[in-house]
């Protein structure tokens, strides 16, 4: 009889439950996946009939974007964990999540906090957000820390902090991560859409090589590509690329080694069609395989480039 | 079926034998009109009165008149009606008696009989000038003792008919029985579903009141009996003890039967041996009699076939006898009844709560501005109430009830595209309240209400964010009003307002309203 006054008594004075509009507002300041994803176009099938060969610095790129993608996907599944669990503690401008088990990496502990600065008007323009995680006995080790501006990620400027150094440390990582801090940057407050992997810190990642990454998307489909990725057929090259898009696929790529020894061969441009078929060559160092080995090497019109 | 039978007595059955020809009106008005509260048991009152008259009375239902929701002028031309026959009677030399039975309000020397009046002076005259020898006029109603001129009336347990009936000659004359005094309230019980004086007269002449034990419940008997236990039951009422009255101008041999046990074919037979008070509850567990029987004399109770429990109380445990009643009599002792706690049934014989079912669509609306933005947007919702009136006594009625709903809306949040939310509402509550008549048919009810909310919601086109649900008590208080336009049916407009404690985010107290329509549908006889 105690026992169920008592429960009337919690029951009565305790509202349960997690109704809150300024959850909301904490959640929609966090990135999602497909808000940071690298849209590039997918190639056509046909390439074995392309005349003047296959546009494999293209087909490179879109590889490396579907890469990219799973990259950050990965990073932001630690941020989709703190939507599916109740903050622990509110306060007006702040919220923290844990500490709670990591469901993706068993015997590991989880925490989240994050915060928000208001302006006069009382609309959020800075938000702050970190998450630490630790495997028992050890202490809390920050593996990913953000920043953001706006007040909804969608249409926010943001920064993302991977500590890849501690996720090794901490034997979560996965082996195709580096082993040092990356910087995600995006802006999605305008047209294009940017995000740009910051691997400057190391040496590969991702299959990159340390260097900046940039994609730009537009919002009619098109866009512009800057990476660099190692000449696997000359082991200690990189390939430097800077590609444009439609949103069909066809597209205009410039690229050029980087060779030990400030050795350079470029610039190359390549055009190619919606099937990834290489439509225009100026390729001063005959490194298109349609080429020959003939240099200097003109293949196609160059009114035949889409861009 | 325990029974209490012990013994089945082969009875003579035969026709009554009453040397008069004798009509009866029998008149039961819930009714009163405006500033009177609807009565709940005038009308059967008067059914089990016409049943016994027309059963045991030595009515002919030809000869009889059963009126119920009717006017003043119905009872009027229903009065003349039998006074005519009376008078085609008394022309072929019959002697003639005619009852006159009323249950219903009576107001200000007026009998109420919906929104019409019949003057009691009206009444009385009519009684006066009526054909038939014996006139009995019996009236349960508040107030009734006012048909009587106040000389001659008398509040007492029996009728001082020694020298009237010494005369040789028929009994002639008129003879007025009123439940009250002219200025006390007649009551009603929800313990014994009727009012006192009608439950205790039906009793008594059903064969409780034939204390010379001859089979035969004279007119002095069944006032007698009637007045002391419904003074007796009611020295303890809120209202006040009712003191049934009676002016008797019986010349002749002074003294009616009323009715005559004899020939009833069913019968419940209490031995000689055992004493106490009985109570003898139909099927539907209605009171159809008591018996308050002393040791030392049989006493025989003639009932309609059916199926009866018989009660007694004997001290902290009940006697129960469950008896079938067909064409003979059924001895009930003590000896063969079952006994079990006393909290098993603590009614005399009540009919029960009255139940009602309330379905209602209404909406939901919060005080808070900043809390109807998304948190908690206005809602429709629809539901039912389960109630019961007369259960806890006082006036009050509870009820349980449950709602569902829900709706669309959006949640705006400084800088952010507003959000699409489904959200949906499930509540209950208990209620606690009071009914105020207001009329015939319109009743204001106001009391208080605990109950709990549950509300859950999700957001459309936004998948990363999650379900989110919040669940709390609240209290609150609720107004109904209700008209009802049939016996069952009534259309209720309720209203509430109710606390609500958000502390999800920062604590805040919020007040919020519910607004419904509904159609409510009465259970029970």
């Amino acid at each position: 009889m105690r026992s169920g006054l008592s429960a009337f008594a919690l029951a009565a004075v305790c509202a349960c439950g997690n109704l809150s509009n300024e959850d909301l507002a904490f959640l929609e300041a966090l990135p999602q996946k497909d808000q940071l994803h690298v849209a590039v176009p997918v190639a056509g099938t046909s390439q074995n009939l392309c005349t003047l060969g296959a546009a494999d610095v293209w087909t490179s790129a879109k590889s490396t974007g579907d890469d990219i993608n799973a990259g950050v996907e990965g990073i932001l599944a630690l941020v989709d964990q703190i939507r599916a669990v109740t903050p622990t503690t509110r306060d007006t401008d702040s919220r923290a999540w844990g500490p709670f088990p990591d469901s993706s990496h068993p015997g590991y502990i989880v925490q989240v906090t994050m915060s928000r600065e208001l302006d006069a008007q009382g609309v959020p323009w800075r938000w702050i957000y970190d998450i630490e995680e630790r495997k028992p006995p050890a202490d809390f080790l920050p593996i990913l820390e953000g920043e953001f501006f706006g007040a909804q990620a969608r249409d926010g400027i943001g920064r993302i902090t991977l500590h890849f150094e501690n996720t090794t440390a901490l034997g979560i990582n996965k082996p195709t991560d580096p082993t040092f801090p990356a910087q995600v940057l995006y802006d999605l407050s305008s047209d294009p859409h940017t995000v740009a992997l910051d691997l400057t810190n190391g040496v590969t990642g991702f299959g990159l090589v340390g260097f900046y990454y940039g994609y730009a998307g537009y919002a009619d489909g098109h866009g512009r590509f800057d990476y660099t990725f190692p000449d696997q057929q000359s082991p200690g090259c990189n390939v430097q690329v800077t590609a444009y898009f439609t949103a069909q696929g066809a597209g205009r790529a410039t690229f050029t080694v980087h060779c030990p020894l400030g050795l350079s061969f470029g610039p190359v441009t390549q055009c190619w069609d919606v099937s990834a078929c290489i439509v225009y060559a100026d390729d001063p160092f005959a490194l298109t395989p349609a080429c020959g080995g003939v240099k200097p090497c003109l293949l196609g019109a160059q009114s035949s480039c889409a861009l | 079926m325990n029974r209490a039978c012990a013994l089945c007595l082969a009875v003579f059955v035969a026709a009554p034998a009453y040397a008069e020809h004798r009509f009866a009106l029998v008149v039961g008005d819930k009714s009163g009109g405006a500033g009177t509260r609807p009565l709940r048991y005038a009308e059967r009152d008067a059914r089990r009165i016409f049943g016994i008259l027309t059963r045991l009375g030595g009515v002919a239902e030809s000869d009889a008149r059963l009126l119920t929701d009717a006017s003043a002028d119905d009872v009027r031309t229903a009065l003349a009606g039998l006074g005519a026959k009376a008078q085609a009677a008394h022309a072929a030399g019959e002697a003639t008696v005619l009852f006159v039975y009323y249950s219903g309000h009576a107001k200000d020397g007026d009998l109420r009989l919906g929104d019409t009046r019949l003057p009691l002076s009206e009444l009385r005259e009519q009684l006066q000038k009526s054909p038939a020898d014996v006139r009995i006029g019996l009236f349960d109603s508040c107030q009734s003792g006012a048909i009587m001129r106040s000389k001659g009336v008398r509040p007492a347990p029996a009728f001082d008919v020694q020298q009237a009936q010494q005369a040789a000659t028929r009994p002639h004359g008129l003879v007025l029985i009123a439940s009250s005094s002219a200025d006390e309230e007649s009551q009603e019980s929800d313990d014994i579903g009727a009012s006192f004086f009608t439950h205790y007269l039906a009793s008594g002449l059903l064969g409780d009141a034939d204390a010379s034990g001859d089979g035969k419940v004279t007119l002095a008997e069944a006032y007698a009996y009637a007045y002391e236990r419904t003074v007796g039951e009611t020295a303890g009422a809120r209202a006040g003890a009712q003191h049934p009255v009676y002016q008797y101008d019986l010349g002749g041999a002074g003294d009616v039967v009323l009715t005559e046990l004899s020939p009833a074919r069913g019968a419940l037979v209490f031995p000689a041996a055992d004493e106490g008070l009985y109570v003898v509850l139909d099927s539907s567990r209605r009171a159809v009699a008591e018996v308050a029987k002393p040791r030392g004399s049989q006493r025989r109770l003639a009932l309609q076939s059916g199926d009866y429990v018989v009660k007694k109380r004997d001290g902290d445990v009940l006697l129960v006898g469950e008896v079938s009643v067909r064409d003979f009599a059924v001895e009930v002792s003590d000896a063969h009844m079952t006994r079990r706690p006393l909290s098993d049934d603590p009614q005399k014989g009540a009919s029960g709560p009255r139940w009602s079912l309330l379905g209602s669509l209404g909406g939901q609306y919060f005080f808070d501005s900043g809390a109807r933005d998304g948190l908690f947007p206005p809602a429709a919702l629809g539901g039912v109430e389960m109630a019961a009136r007369d259960d806890l006594g006082h006036g009050l009625a509870w009820g349980l009830d449950v709602a569902v709903g829900g709706g669309q809306a959006d949640v705006h949040l400084p800088g952010v595209t507003p959000i699409p939310e489904k959200f949906l509402e499930l509540g209950g509550g208990a209620s606690l309240w009071h009914d105020f008549d207001l009329t015939d048919s319109l009743t204001f009810s106001a009391g208080a209400r605990v109950a709990f909310i549950y509300l859950a919601r999700q957001f459309q086109n936004h998948p990363e964010l999650p379900q989110q649900n919040f669940f709390t008590l609240t209290p609150g208080l609720t107004a109904m009003l209700h008209w009802q336009f049939t016996q069952r049916f009534s259309a209720v407009l309720r209203g509430r307002v109710n606390y609500l404690f958000y502390n999800v985010d920062q604590p805040q107290n919020l007040g919020y309203a519910e607004l419904a329509l509904g159609v409510d549908y009465a259970f029970g006889p």
